[in-house]
Protein backbone atom coordinates (compact mmCIF):
# COMPACT_ATOMS: atom_id res chain seq x y z
CA UNK A 1 0.00 0.00 0.00
CA UNK A 2 2.82 2.57 -0.49
CA UNK A 3 2.52 5.75 -2.14
CA UNK A 4 5.45 5.72 -4.53
CA UNK A 5 4.56 8.19 -7.01
CA UNK A 6 7.71 7.59 -9.34
CA UNK A 7 7.38 5.88 -12.36
CA UNK A 8 9.25 2.67 -11.56
CA UNK A 9 7.68 -0.66 -11.67
CA UNK A 10 4.77 -1.63 -9.11
CA UNK A 11 1.57 -3.94 -8.66
CA UNK A 12 -0.70 -2.04 -10.20
CA UNK A 13 -0.61 1.08 -12.42
CA UNK A 14 3.22 1.36 -13.04
CA UNK A 15 5.90 0.39 -15.04
CA UNK A 16 9.33 1.30 -16.71
CA UNK A 17 9.21 4.05 -18.09
CA UNK A 18 8.58 3.27 -21.97
CA UNK A 19 10.25 4.87 -25.21
CA UNK A 20 7.05 7.16 -26.16
CA UNK A 21 8.55 7.65 -29.15
CA UNK A 22 8.19 4.92 -30.57
CA UNK A 23 4.24 4.91 -29.43
CA UNK A 24 1.75 6.81 -31.16
CA UNK A 25 -0.45 9.47 -28.63
CA UNK A 26 -3.38 7.09 -28.08
CA UNK A 27 -0.70 4.19 -27.25
CA UNK A 28 1.20 6.16 -24.93
CA UNK A 29 -2.49 7.59 -23.20
CA UNK A 30 -3.62 3.88 -23.46
CA UNK A 31 -0.63 2.58 -21.74
CA UNK A 32 -0.66 5.18 -19.43
CA UNK A 33 -3.98 4.58 -18.59
CA UNK A 34 -3.31 0.79 -17.59
CA UNK A 35 -0.99 1.62 -15.19
CA UNK A 36 -2.06 5.14 -13.38
CA UNK A 37 -5.97 4.65 -13.83
CA UNK A 38 -6.25 2.58 -10.41
CA UNK A 39 -4.01 5.11 -8.43
CA UNK A 40 -6.04 8.01 -9.62
CA UNK A 41 -9.33 6.29 -8.81
CA UNK A 42 -8.53 5.83 -5.60
CA UNK A 43 -6.32 10.05 -5.52
CA UNK A 44 -9.35 11.13 -7.05
CA UNK A 45 -12.08 9.63 -5.24
CA UNK A 46 -9.97 10.57 -1.74
CA UNK A 47 -10.97 14.28 -2.95
CA UNK A 48 -14.34 13.68 -4.30
CA UNK A 49 -16.13 10.66 -2.57
CA UNK A 50 -18.42 10.28 -5.65
CA UNK A 51 -17.80 7.85 -8.33
CA UNK A 52 -19.30 9.35 -10.58
CA UNK A 53 -17.55 12.35 -10.66
CA UNK A 54 -14.21 10.56 -10.45
CA UNK A 55 -15.39 9.20 -13.45
CA UNK A 56 -15.24 12.51 -14.96
CA UNK A 57 -12.30 14.19 -13.73
CA UNK A 58 -10.28 10.76 -15.27
CA UNK A 59 -12.06 11.59 -18.66
CA UNK A 60 -10.60 14.97 -18.77
CA UNK A 61 -7.32 13.97 -17.02
CA UNK A 62 -6.68 11.02 -20.05
CA UNK A 63 -8.18 13.63 -22.67
CA UNK A 64 -5.23 16.65 -21.61
CA UNK A 65 -2.78 13.38 -21.59
CA UNK A 66 -3.88 12.97 -25.30
CA UNK A 67 -3.70 16.62 -26.10
CA UNK A 68 -0.49 17.26 -23.99
CA UNK A 69 1.49 14.14 -23.18
CA UNK A 70 3.93 14.78 -26.10
CA UNK A 71 5.96 16.65 -23.86
CA UNK A 72 5.20 14.91 -20.48
CA UNK A 73 8.51 13.35 -19.03
CA UNK A 74 8.47 9.67 -19.40
CA UNK A 75 9.83 9.71 -15.45
CA UNK A 76 6.96 11.98 -14.42
CA UNK A 77 4.00 10.47 -16.20
CA UNK A 78 2.29 9.62 -12.83
CA UNK A 79 3.38 12.92 -11.01
CA UNK A 80 1.84 14.71 -13.82
CA UNK A 81 -1.29 12.72 -14.06
CA UNK A 82 -2.05 13.28 -10.73
CA UNK A 83 -1.54 17.09 -10.90
CA UNK A 84 -3.79 17.48 -13.38
CA UNK A 85 -6.01 15.22 -11.86
CA UNK A 86 -5.40 17.19 -8.23
CA UNK A 87 -6.46 20.28 -10.16
CA UNK A 88 -9.29 18.98 -12.10
CA UNK A 89 -10.89 17.34 -8.97
CA UNK A 90 -10.68 20.51 -6.68
CA UNK A 91 -12.30 22.52 -10.11
CA UNK A 92 -15.14 20.47 -9.79
CA UNK A 93 -15.63 20.48 -6.52
CA UNK A 94 -15.90 23.88 -6.26
CA UNK A 95 -18.22 24.27 -9.44
CA UNK A 96 -20.49 21.36 -8.28
CA UNK A 97 -20.57 22.66 -4.66
CA UNK A 98 -19.48 18.99 -3.37
CA UNK A 99 -19.77 20.05 0.25
CA UNK A 100 -18.63 18.80 3.41
CA UNK A 101 -22.44 17.01 4.12
CA UNK A 102 -21.64 14.44 0.85
CA UNK A 103 -18.24 13.93 1.90
CA UNK A 104 -18.89 12.67 5.66
CA UNK A 105 -20.95 9.84 3.86
CA UNK A 106 -17.39 8.48 3.50
CA UNK A 107 -17.79 7.53 6.86
CA UNK A 108 -20.99 5.91 6.27
CA UNK A 109 -19.12 3.19 3.90
CA UNK A 110 -17.91 3.12 0.85
CA UNK A 111 -19.61 -0.19 -0.40
CA UNK A 112 -23.05 0.95 0.87
CA UNK A 113 -23.91 3.87 -1.43
CA UNK A 114 -23.67 3.98 -4.36
CA UNK A 115 -23.18 7.51 -5.09
CA UNK A 116 -19.78 7.35 -2.65
CA UNK A 117 -18.75 4.14 -3.21
CA UNK A 118 -15.15 3.34 -4.18
CA UNK A 119 -15.31 -0.40 -6.08
CA UNK A 120 -13.77 -2.32 -2.88
CA UNK A 121 -12.95 -4.88 -4.83
CA UNK A 122 -10.29 -2.52 -6.97
CA UNK A 123 -8.59 -2.52 -3.43
CA UNK A 124 -9.23 -5.40 -1.62
CA UNK A 125 -8.63 -8.68 -2.83
CA UNK A 126 -11.37 -11.91 -1.36
CA UNK A 127 -8.32 -12.82 1.05
CA UNK A 128 -7.69 -9.52 2.45
CA UNK A 129 -10.74 -9.37 4.73
CA UNK A 130 -9.89 -11.62 6.93
CA UNK A 131 -5.86 -10.48 6.59
CA UNK A 132 -7.90 -7.02 7.89
CA UNK A 133 -9.65 -8.15 10.32
CA UNK A 134 -6.40 -10.03 11.91
CA UNK A 135 -4.08 -6.94 11.79
CA UNK A 136 -7.25 -4.78 13.57
CA UNK A 137 -7.60 -7.57 16.43
CA UNK A 138 -3.64 -7.42 16.85
CA UNK A 139 -3.76 -3.72 17.75
CA UNK A 140 -3.15 -3.11 21.25
CA UNK A 141 -7.49 -2.92 23.21
CA UNK A 142 -6.70 1.36 23.50
CA UNK A 143 -6.09 1.54 19.70
CA UNK A 144 -8.40 -0.87 18.36
CA UNK A 145 -11.24 0.73 20.59
CA UNK A 146 -10.30 3.95 18.94
CA UNK A 147 -10.61 2.55 15.21
CA UNK A 148 -13.90 0.82 15.48
CA UNK A 149 -15.55 3.42 16.96
CA UNK A 150 -14.05 6.19 14.70
CA UNK A 151 -14.86 3.51 11.25
CA UNK A 152 -17.79 1.62 12.38
CA UNK A 153 -19.13 3.50 15.32
CA UNK A 154 -19.02 6.60 13.43
CA UNK A 155 -17.95 8.61 16.64
CA UNK A 156 -15.48 11.53 15.77
CA UNK A 157 -12.78 11.94 17.40
CA UNK A 158 -13.94 14.56 19.93
CA UNK A 159 -16.56 12.13 20.42
CA UNK A 160 -14.64 9.08 21.39
CA UNK A 161 -12.04 11.32 23.71
CA UNK A 162 -15.15 12.82 24.95
CA UNK A 163 -16.29 8.94 26.15
CA UNK A 164 -13.09 7.50 27.08
CA UNK A 165 -12.26 10.52 29.14
CA UNK A 166 -9.06 11.37 27.26
CA UNK A 167 -7.72 14.19 25.74
CA UNK A 168 -8.48 14.25 21.68
CA UNK A 169 -4.50 14.23 21.57
CA UNK A 170 -4.12 11.09 23.09
CA UNK A 171 -6.93 9.82 20.51
CA UNK A 172 -5.47 11.18 17.79
CA UNK A 173 -2.45 9.48 18.68
CA UNK A 174 -3.58 6.67 19.26
CA UNK A 175 -5.10 6.41 15.92
CA UNK A 176 -2.05 7.45 14.27
CA UNK A 177 -0.39 4.62 15.94
CA UNK A 178 -2.79 2.20 14.89
CA UNK A 179 -2.74 3.42 11.74
CA UNK A 180 0.97 2.49 11.14
CA UNK A 181 0.22 -0.84 12.17
CA UNK A 182 -2.25 -1.52 9.87
CA UNK A 183 -0.57 0.11 6.74
CA UNK A 184 2.09 -1.97 7.92
CA UNK A 185 0.11 -5.32 8.41
CA UNK A 186 -1.70 -4.61 5.05
CA UNK A 187 1.86 -4.27 3.61
CA UNK A 188 1.25 -4.72 -0.77
CA UNK A 189 -2.25 -4.62 -0.61
CA UNK A 190 -3.60 -1.50 -2.81
CA UNK A 191 -3.26 0.13 -5.69
CA UNK A 192 0.68 1.23 -5.08
CA UNK B 1 6.92 0.12 2.08
CA UNK B 2 9.14 3.35 2.93
CA UNK B 3 10.02 4.86 -0.09
CA UNK B 4 11.28 8.25 -0.48
CA UNK B 5 7.64 9.57 -0.92
CA UNK B 6 5.84 7.66 1.42
CA UNK B 7 3.92 9.48 3.53
CA UNK B 8 4.91 9.49 7.43
CA UNK B 9 2.67 8.49 10.53
CA UNK B 10 1.19 12.30 10.44
CA UNK B 11 0.24 12.31 6.97
CA UNK B 12 -1.63 9.20 6.97
CA UNK B 13 -3.21 10.59 10.20
CA UNK B 14 -4.02 13.99 8.68
CA UNK B 15 -5.48 12.23 5.15
CA UNK B 16 -7.26 9.47 7.24
CA UNK B 17 -9.10 12.78 9.24
CA UNK B 18 -9.65 14.59 5.75
CA UNK B 19 -10.93 11.53 4.21
CA UNK B 20 -13.41 11.04 7.53
CA UNK B 21 -14.25 15.22 7.02
CA UNK B 22 -12.56 15.44 10.53
CA UNK B 23 -10.10 18.55 9.37
CA UNK B 24 -11.52 22.18 10.16
CA UNK B 25 -11.46 24.87 7.20
CA UNK B 26 -7.58 25.15 7.57
CA UNK B 27 -6.14 22.42 7.69
CA UNK B 28 -8.94 21.06 4.86
CA UNK B 29 -7.32 24.13 2.54
CA UNK B 30 -3.47 23.27 4.02
CA UNK B 31 -3.73 19.71 2.77
CA UNK B 32 -5.50 20.32 -0.79
CA UNK B 33 -3.04 22.41 -1.43
CA UNK B 34 -0.43 19.96 -0.49
CA UNK B 35 -2.11 16.81 -2.82
CA UNK B 36 -0.99 19.23 -5.60
CA UNK B 37 2.12 18.26 -5.58
CA UNK B 38 3.52 16.84 -2.73
CA UNK B 39 3.96 13.09 -3.57
CA UNK B 40 4.16 12.38 0.38
CA UNK B 41 0.26 13.76 0.73
CA UNK B 42 -0.97 12.41 -2.84
CA UNK B 43 0.68 9.22 -1.37
CA UNK B 44 -1.32 9.06 2.18
CA UNK B 45 -4.47 9.89 0.97
CA UNK B 46 -4.68 7.00 -1.25
CA UNK B 47 -3.40 4.79 2.13
CA UNK B 48 -5.58 6.36 3.42
CA UNK B 49 -8.93 6.11 1.48
CA UNK B 50 -8.02 2.47 0.79
CA UNK B 51 -7.16 1.44 4.97
CA UNK B 52 -10.52 3.13 5.63
CA UNK B 53 -12.34 1.22 2.62
CA UNK B 54 -10.79 -1.86 4.13
CA UNK B 55 -11.73 -1.35 7.65
CA UNK B 56 -15.43 0.05 6.05
CA UNK B 57 -15.58 -2.87 4.25
CA UNK B 58 -14.22 -5.80 6.78
CA UNK B 59 -16.83 -5.74 9.84
CA UNK B 60 -14.59 -7.02 13.20
CA UNK B 61 -16.83 -8.89 15.66
CA UNK B 62 -16.10 -6.35 18.55
CA UNK B 63 -17.62 -3.84 16.85
CA UNK B 64 -20.75 -5.87 15.84
CA UNK B 65 -21.64 -6.48 19.44
CA UNK B 66 -22.11 -2.82 20.21
CA UNK B 67 -24.32 -2.61 17.48
CA UNK B 68 -26.18 -5.21 18.18
CA UNK B 69 -27.03 -3.78 21.65
CA UNK B 70 -27.91 -0.49 20.42
CA UNK B 71 -29.85 -2.22 17.76
CA UNK B 72 -32.52 -3.22 20.29
CA UNK B 73 -35.05 -0.57 20.78
CA UNK B 74 -36.00 0.32 24.93
CA UNK B 75 -39.43 -0.41 24.93
CA UNK B 76 -38.19 -4.69 24.09
CA UNK B 77 -35.59 -4.69 27.02
CA UNK B 78 -38.56 -6.36 28.90
CA UNK B 79 -38.77 -8.65 25.69
CA UNK B 80 -35.35 -9.51 26.04
CA UNK B 81 -35.10 -10.33 29.83
CA UNK B 82 -38.27 -12.18 29.48
CA UNK B 83 -36.14 -14.28 27.10
CA UNK B 84 -33.31 -14.04 29.42
CA UNK B 85 -35.22 -15.48 32.29
CA UNK B 86 -36.76 -18.72 30.13
CA UNK B 87 -33.62 -19.31 29.13
CA UNK B 88 -32.23 -19.50 32.55
CA UNK B 89 -35.59 -21.43 33.38
CA UNK B 90 -34.20 -24.19 31.04
CA UNK B 91 -31.33 -24.23 32.22
CA UNK B 92 -31.80 -25.06 35.30
CA UNK B 93 -34.39 -27.67 34.30
CA UNK B 94 -31.61 -29.57 31.55
CA UNK B 95 -29.57 -29.36 34.96
CA UNK B 96 -31.67 -30.55 37.26
CA UNK B 97 -32.69 -33.56 34.41
CA UNK B 98 -28.78 -34.63 34.00
CA UNK B 99 -28.29 -34.86 37.85
CA UNK B 100 -27.38 -38.56 38.10
CA UNK B 101 -30.52 -40.20 39.83
CA UNK B 102 -28.29 -41.56 42.95
CA UNK B 103 -28.99 -37.84 44.26
CA UNK B 104 -32.46 -38.31 44.49
CA UNK B 105 -34.87 -40.70 46.00
CA UNK B 106 -37.29 -41.33 43.54
CA UNK B 107 -38.90 -44.16 45.57
CA UNK B 108 -39.77 -41.04 48.10
CA UNK B 109 -41.66 -39.25 45.06
CA UNK B 110 -43.15 -42.22 44.22
CA UNK B 111 -44.61 -43.19 47.20
CA UNK B 112 -45.68 -39.65 47.88
CA UNK B 113 -49.31 -38.45 48.40
CA UNK B 114 -49.25 -36.81 44.63
CA UNK B 115 -49.29 -39.88 41.58
CA UNK B 116 -49.84 -36.90 39.66
CA UNK B 117 -46.24 -35.77 40.61
CA UNK B 118 -44.67 -38.70 40.94
CA UNK B 119 -45.96 -39.20 37.09
CA UNK B 120 -44.80 -36.22 36.02
CA UNK B 121 -41.13 -37.08 37.95
CA UNK B 122 -40.98 -40.55 36.26
CA UNK B 123 -42.08 -38.81 32.64
CA UNK B 124 -39.21 -36.32 33.51
CA UNK B 125 -36.64 -39.29 34.42
CA UNK B 126 -34.99 -40.96 31.66
CA UNK B 127 -34.72 -44.16 33.47
CA UNK B 128 -37.97 -45.28 34.43
CA UNK B 129 -37.92 -45.70 38.76
CA UNK B 130 -37.77 -48.84 40.48
CA UNK B 131 -39.99 -50.91 41.92
CA UNK B 132 -38.76 -52.26 45.58
CA UNK B 133 -38.46 -55.79 44.32
CA UNK B 134 -36.19 -54.57 41.75
CA UNK B 135 -34.86 -52.73 44.60
CA UNK B 136 -33.77 -55.50 46.30
CA UNK B 137 -33.16 -57.83 43.55
CA UNK B 138 -30.61 -55.21 42.31
CA UNK B 139 -29.22 -55.27 45.77
CA UNK B 140 -28.66 -58.89 45.58
CA UNK B 141 -26.90 -59.23 42.83
CA UNK B 142 -24.59 -56.08 43.16
CA UNK B 143 -21.27 -56.84 43.36
CA UNK B 144 -18.70 -54.67 44.88
CA UNK B 145 -17.00 -54.84 41.80
CA UNK B 146 -19.84 -53.19 40.22
CA UNK B 147 -20.26 -50.72 42.91
CA UNK B 148 -16.93 -49.64 42.55
CA UNK B 149 -17.07 -49.27 38.34
CA UNK B 150 -20.07 -46.43 39.54
CA UNK B 151 -18.31 -44.85 41.98
CA UNK B 152 -15.56 -42.62 41.60
CA UNK B 153 -12.31 -44.35 43.30
CA UNK B 154 -11.92 -40.79 44.62
CA UNK B 155 -15.26 -40.60 45.99
CA UNK B 156 -14.51 -44.00 47.56
CA UNK B 157 -11.57 -42.90 49.56
CA UNK B 158 -12.86 -40.10 50.34
CA UNK B 159 -15.64 -41.75 52.10
CA UNK B 160 -13.29 -44.57 53.68
CA UNK B 161 -11.05 -41.29 55.14
CA UNK B 162 -14.69 -40.18 56.86
CA UNK B 163 -15.44 -42.96 57.96
CA UNK B 164 -12.38 -44.49 59.24
CA UNK B 165 -12.09 -40.69 60.70
CA UNK B 166 -15.57 -41.25 62.08
CA UNK B 167 -14.33 -44.51 63.95
CA UNK B 168 -10.92 -42.80 65.13
CA UNK B 169 -13.45 -39.89 66.83
CA UNK B 170 -16.12 -42.77 68.66
CA UNK B 171 -13.60 -44.69 69.66
CA UNK B 172 -11.89 -41.44 71.43
CA UNK B 173 -15.66 -40.64 72.49
CA UNK B 174 -15.64 -43.96 73.67
CA UNK B 175 -12.72 -43.52 76.28
CA UNK B 176 -13.70 -39.86 77.39
CA UNK B 177 -16.66 -41.47 78.69
CA UNK B 178 -15.09 -44.95 80.12
CA UNK B 179 -12.71 -42.59 82.15
CA UNK B 180 -15.64 -39.82 83.26
CA UNK B 181 -17.36 -43.19 84.05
Amino acid sequence: MSGDSSNHSGPVGNGPPEDASRLSDRERVALWHSRQVQWLRVFVFGILRNNELVDDVLQTVFRKALEQGASVDPQSVRAWLTRVAHNEALLLKRKQGVDSRAMTKIGAGFSESDSVSLPIDDIMRRETAEQVRAAVHLLPPDQRIVVERRIHGEQTFAEIATELRVPIGTVLTRMRLALGKLRAALGDEGVG
Amino acid sequence: MTTANSPTDDDLLLAVRYVLNECDAAELAAFETRLGDDPAAQAALVEAVQIVALLQATPTCDELAPRLVRSVPARRSWQVASLVAATLLFAVVVVWQSVPSTQFDHTVVMTSESPALAQAWTALDPQPAMSEDADEALTADDSADEVASDVPDWLLAAVMAEAEQGESINHDMDLEEETQL
